[in-house]
């Protein structure tokens, strides 16, 4: 038997989720967890571009990004570059690929393109 | 069973919930986007006068190709998608021939197909551009990714690059000077569209793979008579479709005037003057562009504006693009873009996918 207080809770955490159901309807944007992360990553977008053995840092980092979601196949893949680590990357070894730390990954995937 | 006021209250909030949890699962997959009104299309002639504002806006964007997006895309009877990277063949295949199956008006599929930046790259290699040194070789290369995207369904790509340098990627731009590149772009252009996938230069005016961005910035560049070189030279043969003008500020030879050239009217109204093709703008959500203005909607009309035929926007929630489409009609039947060049615009599209305009 539910007690009289708990439906009360109960009842109002519903109040809550259909005030956010309504708001989300009616386009009512709310910081997601993505924009949170991004911000409280201290490190630099840092993007760089593989070509064969010549390695380069993209600095045109929203242009990068396109071009790595385009080619896709994204995973966990470290390399060192100068000295920083960068864990993830985007492409296929025949290809161009693009290693990003995770400030740029979490850049990327902020972007509506992505 | 005895209801109480809790109970009943509880009750009602379940029905709402559901009702609004139904709903925005709706919204979100575009099925609340009324479908654009069926018209036929006779031995291939479209009339003009029997499309609406809005089905003439939704022939000049093109957007991204996702699955989930398949019912609004073909309800807004849009004029293309692009594709990023799939599985295999066989998903490029099948989801091309589901967007495309009984639309009255085909989309354009499109992709980046560079070589070396391939969306491919796990089905099949293809040479880099500056792996190519002669024009047999060029077009061979165009031919081989004409056919390859040609069996797979495109009709469009992306590509190729004739901007002069290219300090980052080191392969995306063809070698030698300014005439070569030309001339090996050319070749390229005719080995792909041989194989009845249309070739899109890019990026106008020049010197995109060079500028620096900080993502917040729009990258600017001085551009010189040799950067323009590839395009006159192609413009003079009139073999190319289409070209793709960049966000890139630009001075010099192109003066775009403090503000991105995709925006800019007269630099598009000073290249309309030697080409007659298709003008497609760079994705507009990329660097920064909406930086430049007040409002995303004020964005969207100037990209319009300007003059680009064709406007990529790869935004994933079908609601956007809808509403991207009204805010321009609100400013063509303001008056705000002349409806001549919206109609020319579309009967450009119409021509270059294959039907006859009246």
């Amino acid at each position: 038997m539910v007690s009289k207080r708990n439906w009360n809770v109960i009842n109002v955490s519903l109040v809550f989720l259909l005030v956010l159901l309504t708001a989300n309807f009616f386009g009512v944007q709310f910081p997601s967890i993505g924009q949170a992360r991004y911000a409280l990553n201290t490190q630099n977008e840092l993007m760089v571009v593989q070509w064969e053995d010549q390695f380069n840092e993209c600095t045109n980092i929203n242009r990068c990004c396109f071009e790595a979601r385009t080619v896709s196949n994204c995973r966990n893949e470290e390399i060192e570059f100068n000295g920083k680590t960068l864990p993830f990357v985007c492409g296929t070894e025949s290809t161009l690929q693009y290693h990003m730390n995770s400030k740029a990954h979490l850049y990327c995937q902020l972007q509506r393109f992505w | 069973m005895k209801w109480t006021t809790q109970k009943k209250i509880f009750s009602i909030l379940l029905i709402m919930i559901v009702l609004m949890g139904g709903l925005n699962v709706a919204k979100a997959r575009g099925l609340l986007i009324p479908p654009q009104a069926q018209f036929n299309v006779y031995n291939n002639v479209v009339k003009l006068s029997t499309m609406s504002m809005e089905q003439k806006i939704a022939q000049m964007v093109v957007v991204l190709g996702l699955r989930d997006n398949y019912i609004p895309w073909r309800n807004m009877q849009l004029g293309g998608f692009y594709l990023y990277a799939l599985p295999t063949k066989h998903v490029f295949n099948n989801t091309i021939i589901d967007f495309q199956i009984d639309m009255p008006i085909e989309f354009f599929v499109s992709a980046d197909l560079e070589g070396c930046l391939s969306p491919f790259a796990h089905i099949q290699n293809f040479t880099a551009n500056s792996d190519i040194e002669t024009t047999g070789e060029a077009f061979e290369k165009g031919q081989a990714e004409g056919k390859f995207l040609n069996e797979l369904g495109f009709n469009l790509n992306f590509a190729p690059v004739v901007d002069l340098d290219d300090t980052i990627w080191n392969c995306r731009s063809f070698p030698g000077d300014e005439i070569q590149i030309g001339e090996l772009a050319q070749a390229y252009t005719l080995g792909l569209q041989n194989e009845g996938v249309l070739a899109t230069i890019k990026h106008y005016p020049g010197k995109t793979l060079v500028g620096k961005d900080p993502h917040k910035f729009i990258a600017s560049s001085d551009i010189e008579k040799a950067d323009l070189i590839p395009y006159e030279h192609m413009m003079e043969k009139g073999d190319v479709e289409a070209i793709m003008v960049s966000h890139i500020i630009t001075t010099g030879e192109i003066d775009s005037e403090g503000i991105p050239s995709v925006v800019n009217k007269k630099v598009i109204d000073t290249l309309k003057k030697d080409f007659d093709g298709l003008i497609i703008s760079d994705e507009i959500h990329m660097l920064g562009l909406k930086d430049y203005y007040d409002s995303i909607d004020d964005m969207y009309v100037a990209v319009f504006k300007a003059g680009n035929d064709i406007v990529l926007n790869f935004d994933h929630d079908p609601n956007e693009i809808h509403r991207m489409i009204l805010v321009v009609k609100n400013a063509v039947e303001r008056g705000e873009i002349p409806r001549k060049q919206i109609d020319a615009s579309v009967t450009k599209i119409l021509e270059a996918k294959g039907y006859v305009v009246k």
